[in-house]
C-alpha cells in the first residue's frame, strides 16, 4: 500500500481536518496512520497539544489498539484472525505459518464479523474467508 | 438468463467477485445479480440460476469449477457435483421461517422494482393514504 511519507507539517494537515471533533485522539491516530501507514512517535505529542490531551493519555491510546502500529508497515498488511471462532478452526497454526513466510508484515487480528467462513484474514484491506497461506500469498502484493 | 452471485462481504471474502466476473466473461448472455447471501455461508459462493422449475442453487463454487459448470449446463439448472437442487428446497432454508431477512438472497437488494414487486413499501404506500390522525391513532 502507498502511504505518504511523514512529516510534521503533513501530521498537522491531517488533525486540522479534525479539528471540530469532541474526544478525536482515537480518531486522529487512525487518520495518521491512514495517511502515513504508521503513528510516528512525534504524533503523540502533536495530538496531545492538538486535542488538548496529557500526553500519557495518547499513549494510553496508541498502545492499547493493537490496529495502530508505531513502525512503518511492509508493502503489505496481513492480519491474522486469533479470536475464539478462528482458533477454533486452526487459526493459531495458520497464524504461525503465514508469520514464519512473512515475518512483519503479520499482526494478530481480533474478528472481522466472518466467523463462520474461518479461519480469517485480512490483506491490505480486502478479507479472506477460508484463509490459508496459498490464499494470502496470492493476494498479497 | 439471470444468475445469482451473492455481493456480500462473507461472500466477496471466499472468492465471490471472481466468481460473477469469470461467469460475465464465459457466460454470453448472462445477467449477474449480485444478491445477498441466503446465509448458508457454508455454501458460498453460492451460485443460483433461474430456471423453469424456479432457481437452482450450485456450491461452494470457485473460480476453478466455471469451466465444469459450462459444461454441465447450469445455465439451465444441468447437474453437476456441486449441484444442490432447487434453492428453496434446501433443508435448512426451507425449515426457516424468515421475518426481517424475508428478502434477503432473493431480490437485487439494489434494484427498487424487485424489493417492491416481493411486498417492499406496502407499509409505507398505506401509510400515505392514510390521515395524520388516523396514523398517530395506530401508532
Amino acid at each position: 500500500m502507498k502511504y505518504s511519507t511523514w512529516s510534521q507539517e503533513a501530521a498537522l494537515a491531517v488533525l486540522a481536518t479534525l479539528r471540530e471533533e469532541k474526544g478525536a485522539v482515537l480518531m486522529a491516530l487512525q487518520a495518521l496512520q491512514k495517511e502515513f501507514g504508521y503513528v510516528h512517535k512525534e504524533d503523540v505529542t502533536l495530538v496531545a497539544n492538538f486535542f488538548n490531551n496529557s500526553r500519557a493519555d495518547v499513549h494510553g491510546v496508541l498502545t492499547f489498539y493493537h490496529d495502530l502500529l508505531t513502525e512503518p508497515p511492509g508493502d503489505n498488511h496481513i492480519s491474522v484472525c486469533v479470536a475464539e471462532a478462528c482458533q477454533a478452526v486452526g487459526s493459531r497454526q495458520l497464524e504461525k505459518d503465514v508469520k514464519a513466510k512473512f515475518g512483519k508484515e503479520v499482526h494478530d487480528g481480533y474478528c472481522f464479523g466472518n466467523c463462520a467462513l474461518g479461519p480469517c484474514a485480512m490483506v491490505n484491506g480486502a478479507i479472506i474467508g477460508r484463509a490459508s497461506v496459498e490464499k494470502i500469498e496470492k493476494v498479497r502484493v | 438468463m439471470k444468475i445469482y452471485v451473492p455481493g456480500d462481504s462473507a461472500a466477496i471474502s471466499v472468492g465471490a467477485d471472481a466468481v460473477a466476473a469469470a461467469i460475465a466473461s464465459k457466460v454470453a448472455g448472462s445477467t449477474i445479480i449480485r444478491n445477498g447471501s441466503r446465509g448458508a455461508l457454508w455454501l458460498e459462493p453460492m451460485v443460483e440460476v433461474e430456471t423453469d422449475k424456479g432457481r437452482v442453487a450450485y456450491g461452494p463454487v470457485s473460480v476453478e469449477d466455471i469451466d465444469s459448470l459450462i459444461t454441465a449446463d447450469f445455465m439451465h439448472g444441468g447437474a453437476h457435483k456441486l449441484s444442490l437442487g432447487e434453492s428453496e428446497k434446501i433443508e435448512w432454508l426451507a425449515s426457516q421461517d424468515r421475518v426481517t431477512f424475508k428478502r434477503v438472497g432473493i431480490i437485487d437488494p439494489l434494484s427498487l422494482a424487485d424489493y417492491e414487486a416481493h411486498g417492499g413499501l406496502v407499509g409505507l404506500r398505506r401509510a400515505i393514504s392514510m390521515s395524520t390522525e388516523a396514523i398517530v391513532e395506530e401508532v
